[in-house]
């Protein structure tokens, strides 16, 4: 289930992270049934010799977002964590 | 799709009237971007009522108070006035388009940059003060704007 404090997110750039790795940054839009919608959205690229999406986040932080795609859905099974861009932190 | 310039008009003059000198050409825009000498404020301003709603205010919190402050200020607005926002975007190609959002530069490089994610679900207050520490560190005093 979703969470409606989510909706607070509105408007907002963040980061999300998937069960399987996965990382997108986008403003955060709204949820719909089928999971969260992100527009003007960059996916990390997992490809061997990319950079980690560590490095990915940290030079979005620095550099901003270059958009890929204008709306993504991510289904809600999906989605681990969602994170501001602005309180992202690189774990430990 | 750019908006009817009579709903621009109050945000342009939300900069303009703090002193601002807006860009609406390519010509205005390299005018004064391209001597690149001493420090100057390029504000990317923006329909976007949650963003640029704090930003603009943020930008007059910033400059009523005293200080260090760049010597030139300027605003571009985007999409409503494409060419010399593509334009001024040029001058800090390094940084990914986002709006609102605020390049200072000084001697034509960027030294501080408040990307769009920077300002959203911020208070004018918290954007002025960071705004502020930028000046102190980039800003001579005594080389004050407008």
């Amino acid at each position: 289930m979703l969470h409606p404090e989510r909706e607070e997110l509105h408007g907002i750039t963040v980061v999300v992270e998937g069960h399987a790795g996965g990382f997108w940054v986008g403003r955060f839009h709204e949820t719909i049934p089928r999971g969260i919608v992100l527009l003007d959205v960059g996916r990390h690229d997992p490809a061997p010799g990319a950079p980690s999406p560590e490095a990915w986040i940290d030079r979005i932080r620095r550099f901003g977002l270059r958009v890929e795609e204008h709306r993504v859905v991510i289904p809600t099974q999906d989605v681990q964590a969602i994170t501001r861009l602005s309180d992202w932190r690189v774990r430990a | 799709m750019p908006y009817h310039e009579m709903m621009v008009k109050p945000m342009r003059e939300e900069l303009t009237r703090l002193g601002v000198q807006e860009l609406r050409t390519v010509a205005d825009v390299d005018a004064a971007l391209s001597p690149g000498e001493g420090t100057a404020l390029v504000f990317v301003n923006s329909i976007c009522g949650c963003a640029a709603g704090g930003a603009r205010p943020a930008l007059a919190l910033a400059l009523g108070q005293e200080g260090p402050r760049p010597q030139h200020l300027y605003t571009v607005f985007a999409g409503q006035d494409l060419d010399a926002t593509a334009r001024a975007r040029s001058y800090f190609a390094e940084y990914q388009p986002s709006s609102p959002s605020v390049a200072l530069l000084r001697d034509g490089e960027v030294v501080h940059f408040v990307h769009r994610h920077m300002i959203e679900g911020r208070s004018p207050q918290g954007i002025a003060a960071d705004l502020l520490a930028a000046f102190s560190r980039h800003c001579e005093a005594g080389r004050s704007g407008p």
